[in-house]
């Protein structure tokens, strides 16, 4: 425990004064691409919330457009217009209505889940950018459509 | 008889009556103790944030007045600091119907003009006049920002009331409600951080870094039908599916989105690009099976699947998988190229071409492939690798004695400093202790560019 401790400190300050946030392998973590500047997170734990929020957001989407709905999240995290870090952008408040409403802890992430997170973080990104999603069937804030469409996957319309 | 029935009835629902009451009231407590809470751990990120701001300021302030280069890195990263906080308490802070986008923006390229300023003077570069001039106008900035949040937060009468509280009014004298006042304050404040032009700067916030990434090599138009060949060709030559859609995305780099699906629900997309068709990646959503294949079968068969591709020259430099038994396994190829040094041709690998393929185990076949970052820096014409000007004596040279090098290093690299931006530098894996690091000095500038903690187990290599 001391140990991992020592390596998330260590490499908090790494990422801090590098500059170089995060990642999965070297050449994510060298690529600007993924300048996150989160605080220290474990790989697992961010997983894991993110797989959570893509259960919460899209269960019964094809496989691609749960890696959308994490490449979002991912995304978000690169901007300036959003809150820098996986939790911070999932916790935004009223972003995503799963977390609203409490159901990404009310079940649990399967496999698929776990799998579309993972290759969020690890960079895919089927969106090709986007910053936000939703399902144009459900009401939504008229806000949402000033938004430029950039891609459909299944039920979702993903936007910049 | 039935007289005492009625009077155990009566009984009985008198208490189920004052059960259900006292029930009520300890949930209505807890939910008013859940909302004051709620709104109390909003009301410190506001003052959380009205601090950060002022102390980004006052940092900014310092910065501009030291003389010495130490002291601007350390105030300069402080102001950073300050943003990132401020982003944070920014984040927690709820006012209906106001929209955060510009003030976030604001403080984020701030924090990050800093930083990127602050890392040019800790490895010996300087700022110009022009720069100084710049954060000025940003400190400025911050500064009417400062006294904004502060104006709502006086407006808004936060301190120490329940003026906000859900169902509670407070201060009714006051000219507006608390939450009118916050919100009227943000809007406000939103207008006046739109106004204020971003740095021009390269950073990763910078707005000519947030612009889209491009094909390094485009090519000509491809049709919607050769899309869907090449499409579903690649994952699973030969597969058939129960039907084949494309669609089309104008992401970063626009494509065309190759669907197939199967009798069982599970879709395979790839994503092609509209110019060159070159596919960008590529995603089988089969539920995947027990792992019945080990890690090296797994990279031959990533190996053979990108030979399968036309691919030659990759070398591998990490894989990652969930857990010891996972049924799955991401590896990340990079390509290489050659340089002149010391009278010889050696090899340079360019950590910016990225190609990523995830192998299942179940089956031994690539599930998932990426590309996007290859094809953008490949073979880019714009790209120029020049011979090191710092050779490797001088470059270990910058490392402390007491790192020690491990064997096969240093490697010479191209590693991306910004979207924009690639550095020729000498990679040495290197132990102190227990720990192992990779650290990157500029094979150009004989700098020391980037530090990174390596840390390797059983589920692969994690850089951080």
């Amino acid at each position: 425990m001391h140990n991992r401790t020592r390596v998330l400190a260590t490499a908090f300050l790494t990422a801090l004064v590098s500059g170089i946030a995060f990642s999965a392998d070297i050449p994510e973590c060298l690529s600007a691409s993924t300048y996150v500047l989160s605080a220290p997170q474990s790989w697992w734990d961010e997983v894991n919330l993110l797989s959570r929020l893509i259960m919460g957001e899209a269960t019964g989407e094809p496989f691609t457009g749960q890696v959308g709905v994490g490449a979002v999240v991912i995304n978000r995290t690169r901007s300036p217009s959003f809150p820098g870090t996986i939790p911070g952008v999932v916790y935004d408040p009223d972003a995503f209505e799963s977390v609203t409403v409490g159901l990404i802890w009310s079940r649990t992430p399967d496999d698929n889940h776990v799998r579309a997170a993972e290759l969020a973080i690890n960079g895919w990104d089927p969106t090709g950018g986007a910053l936000f999603f939703w399902n144009p069937s459900k009401p939504v804030s008229p806000w949402i459509w000033s938004r430029a469409i950039i891609a459909q996957i299944g039920n979702h319309v993903f936007a910049r | 008889m039935r007289q005492r029935g009625r009077t155990g009835l009566t009984i009985l629902l008198g208490v189920i009556a004052t059960v259900a009451v006292i029930l009520s009231m300890a949930q209505y407590r807890q939910a008013k103790a859940a909302k004051v809470q709620l709104e109390a751990s909003r009301q410190r990120a506001l003052y959380s944030l009205v601090a950060d701001v002022e102390n980004i300021e006052a940092s900014l302030a310092k910065a501009r007045a030291a003389s010495t280069m130490g002291q601007q890195t350390t105030l300069l990263t402080a102001s950073y600091s300050k943003a990132q906080s401020a982003r944070e308490s920014l984040a927690q802070v709820v006012v209906p119907g106001v929209d955060f986008t510009n003030v976030r923006q604001f403080i984020a390229r701030t924090g990050d003009y800093c930083l990127v300023l602050s890392q040019r003077l800790a490895r010996g570069g300087a700022v110009t006049p022009a720069e100084w001039s710049e954060l000025a106008r940003l400190e400025a900035g911050v500064k009417d920002l400062s006294s904004a949040l502060l104006t709502t937060l006086q407006k808004a009468s936060l301190g120490g009331t329940r003026a906000t509280f859900v169902g509670v009014q407070g201060f009714k004298s006051a000219a507006l409600s608390p939450a009118d006042a916050l919100s009227q304050g943000f809007s406000e404040i939103d207008q006046l951080t739109q106004s204020i032009p971003s740095p021009v700067y390269d950073g990763p916030f910078s707005e000519r870094n947030q612009a889209l990434l491009a094909l390094a090599r485009p090519g000509p138009p491809i049709s919607a039908e050769d899309a869907k060949n090449v499409g579903l060709g690649f994952l699973n030559p030969g597969e058939s599916y129960q039907t084949v859609s494309v669609g089309v995305t104008e992401g970063s780099i626009p494509s065309y989105l190759v669907t197939g699906k199967r009798a069982d629900g599970s879709e395979v997309m790839t994503a092609v690009a509209k110019q060159g068709g070159a596919v960008l990646w590529a995603q089988d959503g089969r539920d995947l099976g027990i792992a019945k294949h080990d890690i090296q079968a797994a990279r031959d068969a990533a190996g053979a699947f990108l030979s399968s591709k036309g691919f030659s020259g990759l070398k591998e430099t990490g894989w990652r998988k969930p857990g010891p038994r996972s049924n799955r396994i991401v590896f990340t190829f990079v390509s290489t190229t050659w340089v002149r040094y010391g009278g010889t041709d050696v090899p340079v690998i360019l950590y910016p071409d990225t190609v990523k393929v995830e192998v299942g185990l179940d089956s031994g076949r690539a599930v998932a492939f990426d590309q996007r970052p290859y094809l953008t820096t490949h073979d880019n014409p714009m790209r120029a690798i020049p011979s090191p000007l710092i050779s490797r004596e001088e470059a270990r040279a910058v490392l402390k004695m007491d790192l020690k090098v491990l064997d096969g290093s240093p490697r010479l690299t191209v590693i991306p400093i910004l979207p924009t931006t690639e550095a020729l530098a000498w990679e040495f894996r290197a132990q102190q202790g227990d720990d192992t690091y990779l650290i990157y000095v500029n094979a150009m500038t004989g700098k020391e560019d980037v530090v990174l903690h390596l840390i390797e187990d059983d589920t692969g290599a994690m850089a951080v």
